[in-house]
């Protein structure tokens, strides 16, 4: 199923399977700046969160303007390098708020069926005039 | 009861680290980075990541508590200002309650103007 921004709908789940491996830790901590040693036999749970945003984005045609206004991480346990994570993006709630879009997303991992991390997402797309909130981009 | 201190984390986040967050984060949007679309954007001119930003919080958090912060950490934030690179970024988690194990904390990751970029809080269960 094809999605856009513009037709997501409440309940709506956008599905896919994400694996980290440790090549991608390493850039990520060398982006970040983190210490690599800390992290040999679990994926930071930041990186999680952001290449869970990034299948979202993948899979979602977000508007430039679109600004990632909130967000919630929930490590249930340590997620191991390679482990394979089947992921799902729920849409939890839209509203409008003075010409302003709000999209909520819940983002859950799992690993044979087990919860392992969760993730909320709250975006913002500002209305045309440019008012709007503060927030990350 | 308090939860313990846990060390503040500072980082110059540069344009170099925008871009290479960008490419290792997979958050490649051109408001990040120099290009026309970020001087077009809402903020005109390039703006670093707001998960490059929290990243910081989360670090002060593991290195206070290493592996127990990859299995039971929490973090729950808004952003609320935007940083733009070069800009130094100290992020500060502040003991606030230890309920029944559970460590709890005030987070901020500020400029170094003391301006708030985001604000939330932190638990984990060591």
């Amino acid at each position: 199923m094809a999605f856009t921004f513009e037709t997501l709908a409440k309940g709506d789940v956008i599905p896919f399977s994400m694996t980290v491996t440790r090549e991608e830790i390493e850039g990520y901590l060398s982006a970040t700046g983190e210490d690599a040693s800390r992290w040999t036999d679990a994926v930071p749970p930041l990186l999680l969160a952001a290449f869970m945003v990034a299948g979202l984005l993948a899979r979602v045609p977000i508007p430039l303007e679109v600004m990632h206004t909130g967000e919630e991480i929930e490590a249930r346990r340590a997620v191991r390098p390679g482990e394979p994570l089947d992921v799902r993006i729920t849409v939890a709630a839209l509203s409008q708020r003075r010409g302003a879009s709000i999209a909520q997303f819940e983002a859950e991992a799992l690993s044979d069926g087990e919860s392992v991390f969760v993730s909320r997402i709250s975006v913002l797309a500002p209305p045309p005039t440019g008012a709007g909130e503060g927030g990350d981009a | 009861m308090t939860a313990p201190e846990v060390a503040p984390v500072t980082r110059v986040i540069d344009q170099a680290r925008v871009d290479a967050y960008a490419r290792h984060g997979k958050d490649p949007n051109p408001i990040h980075r120099e290009t026309p679309e970020a001087y077009a954007g809402p903020f005109g001119k390039p703006v670093a990541h707001g998960m490059l930003v929290l990243a910081l919080a989360s670090e002060a958090m593991a290195a206070a508590f290493g592996k127990a912060w990859a299995e039971s950490g929490t973090l729950k934030i808004r952003w609320r200002s935007p940083a733009f690179p070069p800009v130094r970024v100290t992020a500060r988690c502040t003991p606030k309650s230890d309920v029944g194990g559970v460590y709890a904390y005030d987070v901020v990751c500020e400029d170094e103007a003391g301006e708030p970029l985001l604000t939330g809080t932190a638990t984990v269960r060591p």
